[in-house]
């Protein structure tokens, strides 16, 4: 019993001799090291909608500011000879890459989408305005990545046309005008 | 019986010579100075001390100084309360350390991985940007040793940020027409000779995806990318 108990001493004693000289035997080393980065921003919105979320912006009659050309025609309506101004706002402030952006127009039709209920608008981009297609700058400055883009909206006619109105004119009477409007924004690349 | 007896304790005594015995060996073993690196000759008013054992802590006797030719001679102080003092010293092991252009990494590094010159070295990132980061491994101890690095990803915004990774110049991770994610550039077991260093370079690249505009429209959304490397000597 007694020699049993010095041999397990003994081949305990060797275990944690093992052990212990095979652990401090061993160098070892660690290193770490870590890199944070941050998304450059992009904040695109058209007239105060959020191009990212929001796929649709419906522009209300309000927008569409008319010129008083057509005299007789009564106020708060438009006739044909009547034109007007649409501005859309691209404001990509505080995108931190340069943007592109493209205006594209649609085909203007009537609140049921009739094509040629519609015929006799054109809406076209202002001869002052800037292009329907460009660059917006990446610029820190508030305010410096604004572009107003302004459309014309023409009913062809003339005020002083003394010919009969022909149907489509006297069908838009009260009548609904769609006018698809896409602005598309997407960072610049050089 | 008696001889029973007396068999079965020389038996034990014989099993309790060969334990010892190996217990000996083990602490001889790990006792022995590996993989000793030649010294250089010294010169110059350093204290050359001569190693008389081959343990990691060893018993030393300091030596005369030889001071340099062109040099005026020094008179050393000697301890005059204890001549030929015999000292004991730690023999430093060194260390696996690991490097870039800017720093020598610690456990608590920002590394500039990510640096961007389109927004004056800062972290930012856009959509298409790349840059490539480069550091070194370099094996200061006074072993051999074989190491394994760890990318580790922290990725809560989904940018899709690829890599590619060069020893040297040969890819070891993706290649020139391909760029792989980040749980692909792991490694193990390196072999790294003393006083050797691998060069890596770590391409990144944030390639295009449906998702980039939702990223870039979270305001301040960030990406972490760890790196670890463990290192150990060879047995």
């Amino acid at each position: 019993m007694k020699n049993k108990k010095s041999l397990l001493a003994i081949i305990v004693l060797l275990v944690v001799v093992g052990v212990s000289v095979s652990t401090y035997a061993i160098y070892k080393s660690s290193a770490t090291g870590t890199a944070t980065a941050t998304a450059a921003a992009w904040v695109v919105k058209v007239n105060n909608a959020n191009i990212v979320t929001e796929d649709e912006y419906t522009f209300s009659a309000s927008d569409i500011v008319w010129d008083n050309s057509v005299s007789n025609a009564q106020a708060g309506t438009i006739a044909p000879g009547s034109t007007g101004t649409i501005k859309i706002k691209i404001d990509a402030d505080g995108t931190q890459v340069p943007v592109d952006y493209t205006v594209a127009i649609g085909t203007v039709t009537d609140g049921t989408n009739n094509v040629s209920a519609a015929a006799g608008f054109t809406v076209t981009k202002a001869t002052s305005s800037p292009d329907l297609t460009g660059t917006i700058d990446y610029s820190a400055t508030e305010g410096g990545m604004e572009k107003e883009i302004t459309l014309q909206v023409t009913w062809t006619g003339t005020a002083a046309d003394s010919d009969d109105k022909i149907t489509a004119d006297l069908g838009l009477a009260s009548k609904t005008l769609k006018i698809p409007v896409t602005v598309t924004a997407t960072q610049h690349l050089n | 019986m008696k001889e029973k007896n007396k068999k079965n304790n020389t038996i034990n005594i014989i099993i309790y010579i060969v334990l010892i015995a190996i217990i000996i060996l083990l602490l001889l073993h790990n006792c022995t100075f590996k993989n000793k690196k030649e010294s250089k000759v010294l010169s110059g008013n350093v204290d050359i001390f001569e190693i008389n054992c081959d343990k990691k802590t060893c018993l030393v006797e300091p030596t005369k100084n030889e001071p340099k030719k062109d040099e005026p001679e020094k008179e050393i102080p000697v301890n005059k309360e204890e001549p030929n003092t015999e000292r004991d010293i730690e023999i430093d092991e060194g260390s696996v350390i690991v490097e870039d252009d800017d720093i020598t990494w610690t456990n608590s590094n920002k590394l500039r991985i990510f640096s961007n010159a389109m927004y004056e070295n800062k972290n930012v990132i856009a959509p298409e940007d790349s840059n490539t980061y480069k550091f070194v491994v370099r094996n200061n101890t006074i072993y051999n040793v074989k190491y394994s690095i760890n990318f580790v990803e922290t990725n809560n915004y989904n940018i899709n940020l690829k890599y590619k990774l060069k020893r040297g110049n040969k890819y070891i991770a993706g290649d020139e027409s391909n760029w792989v994610s980040y749980n692909e550039l792991d490694f193990n077991d390196k072999l790294l000779d003393i006083s050797e260093s691998d060069t890596y370079y770590l391409e990144w690249k944030w390639v295009s995806s449906d998702n980039d505009a939702l990223v870039g429209n979270s305001l301040n959304a960030n990406y972490q990318l760890k790196i670890e490397l463990d290192a150990e000597e060879i047995e």
